[in-house]
């Protein structure tokens, strides 16, 4: 069974590869029908991907968050599957594909190159609100990279009209959504993911008073759960109150997913904490 | 004298317009949304300076030392107070400006909302409408009336509600969406609030308790207790008596929750709640909370003379020392001798008569003391002894081990602020689902006849967030409101 989920995983990888690479080229080139083919490619991975975590999810008896290996391939399928959702109803946002397969495919890259090692869920781990959490900790990372993904859309937009790029490529990116609605739309997303945020701390806070008697006691990967969601307090503030859209709002969503992206992944790494201690590298 | 009267009167009023002043520049201060943005800054520079200076309340006391030996910076660090950031002054004080800031903030959000609310609808003309960025003319082909009640219809099939004066339509959609921004930050401040009343209030310690035996909630049967500067040592006294401790339970389920611990909690003589207690599980009686911690095995050692009376004796505390084995060290009443044991626990099981479960062939490697050198060391089993020797009074006096029950720690929490954060939380969701997804919307229309007699539809509005989703919803309006005209006037 091993073996059979390591191919899914590879394939899976791959197919997410391929999406990349062509989401790549349509932008470069300026073919925007390829952008279909790239949807379809990340479509296509996104099944072996299932599959992958299916079985390893009825092998071990728990879902995909006990070790790094299980956490990187189950938040690269929740953007990969978020994102294929929104972009099937919502057209407009296909484009922010350019960054959400390509960031999907380095997290399959990341987490292939991590031990694939079953674990045993512990005890203390044997609770609803894990679901709460760590549902809600991968939408969060998919709701706020399809906006990211959107902010980047929206300062190549702005790069062609400042004149720095070819007249094909103004061409091209002027047939999908004009940059007030693409800045809207990844306003809306990284709402979205702020929700998101707020509630997976929330759980955690509630789920560590039932397991260890406290809410909140500062440990590493708590801390800078509350950075990041400090970082997108401030975006919003900034929005709302200080007229922050459009050029600034994009950039300042491009260094907050930096800091979501060290929470989610790379504070296990280098703290050793409550939250290190059960995620195996 | 009048104008000495005069001049006083001037001088009073021009100190009580000062005080005014200052105390409007200072409520400026605190509701500028500039100084939120400085403050969320600060307090995001301080956590990420206590997630990279080692913090005390992380490590233990001796991994601490050994840490400030091998570093001068952790040093300087604990110096100036940054190895306990987090209940730092300084922490302290950004979190209470930031807290003065939100109540001023949060005032003047509701005192805006309430107004909004309350104003009600207006109706604009067409050249007030023709100013917002959503806003268009469409030209029908049918009378007037038909084509107003059509507007009407579509808007209140996208769940506006509708107000009309003459050909004059306002609509608005998601009205109390305005209260989401202001709520949310009411729970912030129930929350932080909530934080602050539970903190100086609180009470955590461990209660060591072995199986049958009773503790009570109170301030000389902890362990370790931890108080609160407001807590005022207002135990409750609930005894507190493990009947019986599992290191391997499953619940009525079957569901595998470790370690668990049957407690019967007492008010006076009473009986007043019986539970178990296992990780995410605690048990809770009025406001104290009690919650599994650490476990292990409680060896009884006897001191017995030559008749076999009991001189002295306790079940002792052997911990697990990571690989199986179970550890302490105890004085042997006057003897003047320092016990050291390894308990070597079997992993099976059997029910003795007094119904505890134990190991059915406990082992214990026994080394003894006397002035630190070594005087014995052996293997006992459960029911063996070793002689000690002679002592007056008490003739030969032997040291057995006689007994093994379990013990276990139960951690014990008052903090009244919990349910208030809890609350606040599922509260603060609630409303920023309120503020991110019901954000409100206005629609303005005025319907009237154009120079050729045909009914004209000036039609506009705007959208507090998501301007691009309104557009949409604005586009598929103008749609609809066509397709409905048109299939009347078929």
């Amino acid at each position: 069974m091993g073996q059979l989920e390591w191919i899914l995983y590879l394939t899976a990888s791959s197919f997410y590869g391929i999406s990349a690479v062509i989401y790549v080229i349509s932008v470069v080139f300026k073919k925007e029908e390829w952008l279909r083919y790239g949807a379809l490619a990340a479509f296509v991975g996104i099944l072996p991907h299932s599959g992958s975590l299916y079985m390893r999810w009825v092998e071990s008896g728990h879902g995909p968050y006990m070790t790094m290996h299980e956490v990187f391939s189950s938040y690269a399928w929740v953007s990969i599957a978020v994102f294929l959702i929104v972009a099937l109803r919502v057209e407009r946002i296909r484009l922010a594909g350019l960054v959400v397969v390509p960031v999907s495919f380095i997290l399959m890259g990341v987490g292939a190159t991590l031990s694939m090692d079953i674990y045993s869920i512990p005890a203390s781990l044997s609770s609803y609100w894990l679901i709460a959490h760590v549902g809600f900790a991968k939408l969060t990372f998919g709701g706020i990279l399809i906006g990211t993904g959107l902010a980047v859309l929206y300062l190549l937009n702005e790069r062609q009209e400042k004149g720095r790029g070819s007249e094909g490529m103004k061409q091209f990116l002027g047939r999908f959504p004009n940059k007030e609605t693409l800045d809207d739309l990844s306003y809306q997303f990284v709402s979205a993911g702020f929700l998101f945020l707020s509630v997976m701390i929330g759980a955690g806070a509630i789920w560590a008073y039932q397991t260890w008697g406290r809410y909140w006691a500062w440990d590493p990967i708590e801390t800078w759960s509350l950075i990041a969601w400090f970082v997108y307090g401030i975006y919003l503030h900034l929005r709302m109150n200080a007229g922050w859209k459009g050029k600034k709002a994009a950039w300042l969503l491009v260094f907050a997913i930096f800091i979501l992206a060290f929470s989610t992944f790379g504070v296990g790494f280098i703290y050793s904490g409550l939250h290190s201690a059960y995620m195996t590298p | 004298m009048i104008l000495m009267i005069v001049s006083q009167k001037t001088k009073t009023g021009t100190f009580m317009d000062e005080i005014n002043n200052r105390i409007k520049m200072i409520a400026r201060f605190f509701r500028s949304r500039k100084l939120t943005i400085y403050l969320l800054i600060l307090v995001i520079l301080v956590s990420v300076l206590g997630s990279i200076i080692p913090q005390e309340h992380i490590y233990s006391p001796a991994t601490l030392e050994e840490m400030l030996e091998q570093s001068e910076f952790l040093v300087l660090m604990q110096k100036i107070g940054f190895t306990a950031i987090f209940t730092s002054w300084l922490f302290f004080s950004i979190m209470f400006l930031l807290y003065l800031n939100t109540i001023f903030c949060t005032y003047d959000m509701f005192k805006n909302t309430i107004r909004k609310i309350k104003k009600g609808s207006d109706f604009k003309k067409k050249d007030e409408i023709d100013g917002f960025a959503n806003h268009t003319v469409v030209v029908f082909g049918t009378t007037s009336d038909s084509t107003r009640d059509k507007v009407v219809s579509n808007l209140k099939m996208r769940r506006y509600s509708v107000e009309q004066d003459g050909n004059r339509i306002a609509a608005i959609k998601n009205r109390l969406g305005v209260l989401g921004t202001p709520a949310f930050h009411l729970c912030i401040l129930l929350v932080l609030g909530a934080i602050l009343y539970g903190g100086v209030g609180r009470m955590e310690g461990r209660l060591q308790l072995v199986e049958g035996q009773t503790l009570y909630e109170q301030h000389q049967d902890y362990m370790y207790v931890a108080e609160g500067p407001l807590f005022d040592e207002k135990h409750r006294n609930y005894g507190v008596l493990l009947e019986r401790f599992h290191p391997q339970y499953e619940d009525k389920k079957n569901v595998y929750r470790g370690a668990a611990s049957e407690l019967v909690i007492t008010d006076g003589d009473k009986v007043v709640k019986r539970d178990v207690v296992h990780s995410n599980h605690l048990v809770i009686y009025e406001d104290v909370s009690l919650f599994q911690n650490e476990y292990g095995f409680a060896p009884l050692f006897l001191l017995k003379n030559e008749t076999g009376a009991v001189i002295s004796g306790s079940y002792v505390y052997a911990e697990d020392d990571g690989s199986g084995r179970y550890m302490t060290v105890f004085p042997v009443a006057d003897t003047g001798l320092v016990a050291q044991i390894t308990l070597y626990p079997n992993s099976s099981r059997r029910i003795l008569e007094s119904g505890y479960d134990i190991p059915p062939n406990p082992q214990v490697y026994l080394e003894l003391f006397e002035g630190g050198q070594p005087v014995f060391d052996g293997v006992l089993g459960l029911d063996q002894m070793v002689v000690l020797g002679s002592y007056p009074d008490a003739g030969e006096v032997t040291l057995g081990f006689y007994d093994l029950k379990q013990w276990s720690i139960i951690a014990v929490v008052i903090d009244r602020g919990v349910p208030y954060i809890f609350g606040g939380i599922y509260l603060a969701v609630l409303s920023m689902m309120v503020m991110f997804f019901f954000s409100p919307r206005h629609l303005w229309a005025v319907v009237e006849e154009g120079e050729d007699g045909r009914p004209v539809l000036y039609i506009g509005g705007k959208s507090d967030r998501y301007k691009s989703s309104f557009e949409v919803e604005f586009n598929n309006l103008i749609e609809g409101i066509e397709e409905a005209v048109q299939d009347g006037a078929a």
